[in-house]
C-alpha cells in the first residue's frame, strides 16, 4: 500500500548511476609522444564448476586464474554487510617480481636455484603468503571493495582467490617495478571479470590500466623497458568508468627525484584510456559470448 | 572502538564540511602531538622511539653489519613487529612492504659503501608496542629519527681494496663514529624518506587521521616525501581495519593532485620539527 499523504514521485524512478561532481577540465595535452598499443589478451569465464564465478586470463606470458566464492553464508554473529576478502597466490615455482627484495630470498640462494631451473627456493610447503602476494591481495581488495554492493548480502562472505599460473619473465630484469605493476593490472582486470561472472551485484565493473613514463614518453601496457633510467615512473590505476571515472585503486612507483603533478596527470590519463579499452573488450566479451 | 550509526553520520558530516571540523579540533593539515627520544639503545647504531598522546608507541633500532656488497640484494632491510598481530598477517606484511619499498627506492645507499667490496648493511627492527590508528606514518617518522641519529664506526683501513684484498677495520673509539649526514657533500643534508597518511572525506583531505576518523573515511592516500619533494611510492588504501566501512568509495582524481600539493606544502614543516626534536634531545634525559 503506497503512502497517499505525501508526494513521493513515481514508483519506478531510476536514479542515474553518476554523481554530480564535475570532471576536472581536461588539460589539452600537447602532442606528447605516446605508445598506445595494448597487447591482445585471451579471456574466458566460467571454467571452474564449483566456484560461483571464475575467469581465466592470458596476456603475454602472464596467465592468471581467478575464482569467486560467494556470497557464502557465515555462522555466528550477525553482520549487515557481506565481508569481502581477496587472496592472491603465485604457483610455487613461479618467480615473483622483485622477490629477492621483499621475500627474504637472498641473491645467492635464488641464483643457485636458477641453475636448477627453480626460481623460488623454500616456497614449496609454505603456508602463508609472501609479502608481494599480500600486497597484491590488498590492492585488489581495496580496488574492488567500493564497487560491490555489500549491503545486498548480509550474513555472508565473498571470497576471491587469485592464482598466478605464469608470469612475464621477459619484462625487464629481476628488479622491475613495472613488471609488478603490470601484473597487478591484469590481476585486477581478471578479478573484475570473475566478479561479474559470479553474478554478485556491482555498481560498476572496475577496470584498470598501467602506464610507464620515461623521458616524457608515455607507454601504455609496457612490455619491455629500455635501460633503467633516472626519472622513470610507472603507475597502475583502477577506475569505475561509468561512475565518473572514479579512481578506486592507484599505485605509483618510480626512481625519480621529484614527482610533478603534470607527470601524475599524464600517467592517470594514460591509465584511464587503457582501462576504457580493457572495459570495451570485456563488454564485448560478455555481450558476444 | 566501533562507532554507532548516529556517531558515524555526525562525524562524517563534520569532516565533510569545509573547512573540516575534526573531533580533536585539529586543522586539516595538523599532526597529532608526539613525543620522541633518540639514541637510547646502547647496543644499536641508531634508535628512536615515538609516543603519541593516545598511547601509540613505536620503537626502532638500526643495526649495521659489514657485508660483501655483491652477495646482498639490498643494503637496507626492515622487519616490523606489531603487538597483537601475527607476523604473517596481511596487516603486518603490508606495512613491511611499504617501509621496505620506500627505503629501497629513496635511501642513499651509496653512502653505505665502505670499499669496492664491502659495505654496511642496515637492519631496521621496528616494534609497535601499541597503536590505535593505522601505524604507517608513526613507523615512518620513527624510522626517520632512528636513521638520522644512526652512527657508523669510522673506517681506518684503506678504501681502495681492488688490488689487495683487505678486511675493513674500524676505529675503536666510538666518539669517532660518524653520522650518515657526515658522509654527504657540503650543503647537502641527509633526510631519510617519510610516509604520510591522508584521509579522503567529501572534498577534503585530512592529514594523519585518528582512529575515529578512519572509520568514516571515503578513502585513504599514502604519500611519500624525500629531499623536499613528494616522490613515489604513492598509493591508496582502506585505512579502516574492518572492511565494514560503508562510506568507502572511489576517489576523484583532483584529490590525488591535491594530496601531492598538500604533501609538498606541509611535509617540510614535519621534517624541520623532527630535526629540531633531534637537536633538543639531550643525551642524559630519561627515556620514561
Amino acid at each position: 500500500m503506497s503512502d497517499r499523504r505525501r508526494l513521493l514521485g513515481s514508483v519506478n524512478t531510476i536514479i542515474p548511476n553518476v554523481d554530480g561532481t564535475a570532471q576536472p577540465a581536461k588539460i589539452e595535452s600537447k602532442t606528447e609522444p605516446r605508445i598506445d598499443g595494448l597487447r591482445p589478451f585471451f579471456l574466458k569465464t566460467g571454467i571452474i564448476e564449483n566456484a560461483n564465478g571464475s575467469s581465466y586470463l592470458e596476456v603475454g606470458n602472464n596467465i592468471i586464474e581467478v575464482s569467486v566464492y560467494g556470497p557464502r553464508p557465515i555462522r555466528g554473529s550477525f553482520i549487515d554487510r557481506a565481508s569481502f576478502s581477496v587472496e592472491c597466490k603465485f604457483l610455487p615455482f613461479i618467480s615473483q617480481p622483485n622477490e629477492h627484495l621483499y621475500n627474504n630470498t637472498s641473491i645467492s640462494a635464488s641464483s643457485a636455484a636458477n641453475t636448477t631451473n627453480q626460481t623460488n627456493v623454500n616456497v614449496n610447503g609454505r603456508t602463508g603468503l609472501t609479502s608481494i602476494e599480500h600486497k597484491i591481495s590488498s590492492y585488489i581488495e581495496t580496488s574492488l571493495l567500493p564497487s560491490i554492493v555489500l549491503e545486498k548480502y548480509p550474513k555472508s562472505t565473498i571470497d576471491v582467490f587469485v592464482t598466478i599460473i605464469s608470469t612475464d619473465s621477459s619484462l625487464g630484469g629481476s628488479y622491475s617495478d613495472t613488471k609488478m605493476l603490470s601484473l597487478v593490472n591484469w590481476v585486477l582486470n581478471a578479478s573484475s571479470v570473475a566478479l561479474v561472472d559470479s553474478g554478485i551485484e556491482v555498481k560498476d565493473v572496475v577496470t584498470s590500466g598501467v602506464a610507464h613514463l620515461q623521458n616524457d614518453v608515455l607507454v601504455l601496457d609496457p612490455t619491455e623497458i629500455q635501460e633503467k633510467d633516472e626519472g622513470s615512473v610507472s603507475c597502475v590505476a583502477s577506475f569505475m568508468n561509468l561512475r565518473n571515472d572514479e579512481i578506486v585503486g592507484i599505485w605509483i612507483e618510480g626512481d625519480q627525484t621529484n614527482l610533478e603533478n603534470s607527470q601524475v596527470d599524464h600517467l592517470l590519463d594514460g591509465c584511464n584510456d587503457m582501462s576504457k579499452k580493457v572495459r570495451a573488450n570485456i563488454n564485448s566479451y560478455f555481450t558476444t559470448s | 572502538m566501533i562507532l554507532s550509526p548516529a556517531e558515524r553520520s555526525y562525524l562524517y558530516d563534520s569532516l565533510a564540511q569545509s573547512p573540516p571540523i575534526r573531533p580533536d579540533s585539529r586543522s586539516d593539515h595538523q599532526f597529532r602531538p608526539l613525543e620522541a627520544k633518540t639514541a637510547f639503545l646502547p647496543g644499536s647504531n641508531g634508535s628512536a622511539r615515538i609516543r603519541l598522546m593516545d598511547g601509540s608507541e613505536c620503537i626502532i633500532s638500526v643495526k649495521a653489519k659489514v657485508v660483501l656488497a655483491s652477495q646482498e640484494s639490498s643494503l637496507i632491510e626492515c622487519d616490523i613487529d606489531i603487538a597483537g598481530f601475527r607476523d604473517d598477517s596481511n596487516f603486518v606484511s603490508n606495512l613491511k612492504f611499504y617501509l621496505t619499498n620506500l627505503l629501497l627506492h629513496n635511501f642513499p645507499v651509496r653512502y653505505l659503501k665502505l670499499t669496492s667490496r664491502y659495505a654496511f648493511k642496515l637492519f631496521l627492527d621496528c616494534i609497535v608496542v601499541s597503536h590505535s590508528s593505522y601505524p604507517l606514518s608513526l613507523i615512518s617518522l620513527t624510522s626517520y629519527l632512528a636513521l638520522k641519529t644512526t652512527r657508523l664506526p669510522l673506517l681506518v683501513s684503506d678504501v681502495n681494496d681492488e688490488e689487495i684484498a683487505e678486511q675493513p677495520t674500524f676505529s675503536d673509539d666510538w666518539d669517532n663514529a660518524k653520522y650518515i649526514d657526515d658522509y654527504l657533500k657540503e650543503g647537502e643534508t641527509f633526510e631519510p624518506p617519510i610516509f604520510i597518511t591522508l584521509g579522503v572525506i567529501g572534498p577534503n583531505l585530512i592529514i594523519d587521521p585518528s582512529t575515529e576518523e578512519e572509520q568514516v573515511l571515503e578513502n585513504g592516500l599514502i604519500i611519500s616525501f624525500y629531499n623536499n619533494n613528494v616522490i613515489t611510492p604513492i598509493s591508496n588504501i582502506n585505512l579502516a581495519t574492518n572492511s565494514n566501512n560503508s562510506n568507502f568509495k572511489g576517489l576523484n582524481r583532483t584529490l590525488i593532485t591535491k594530496g601531492i600539493a598538500l604533501g609538498n606544502k606541509y611535509c617540510p614543516a614535519i621534517i624541520s620539527a623532527l630535526n629540531t626534536l633531534i637537536e633538543q634531545d639531550d643525551e642524559e634525559g630519561t627515556i620514561f
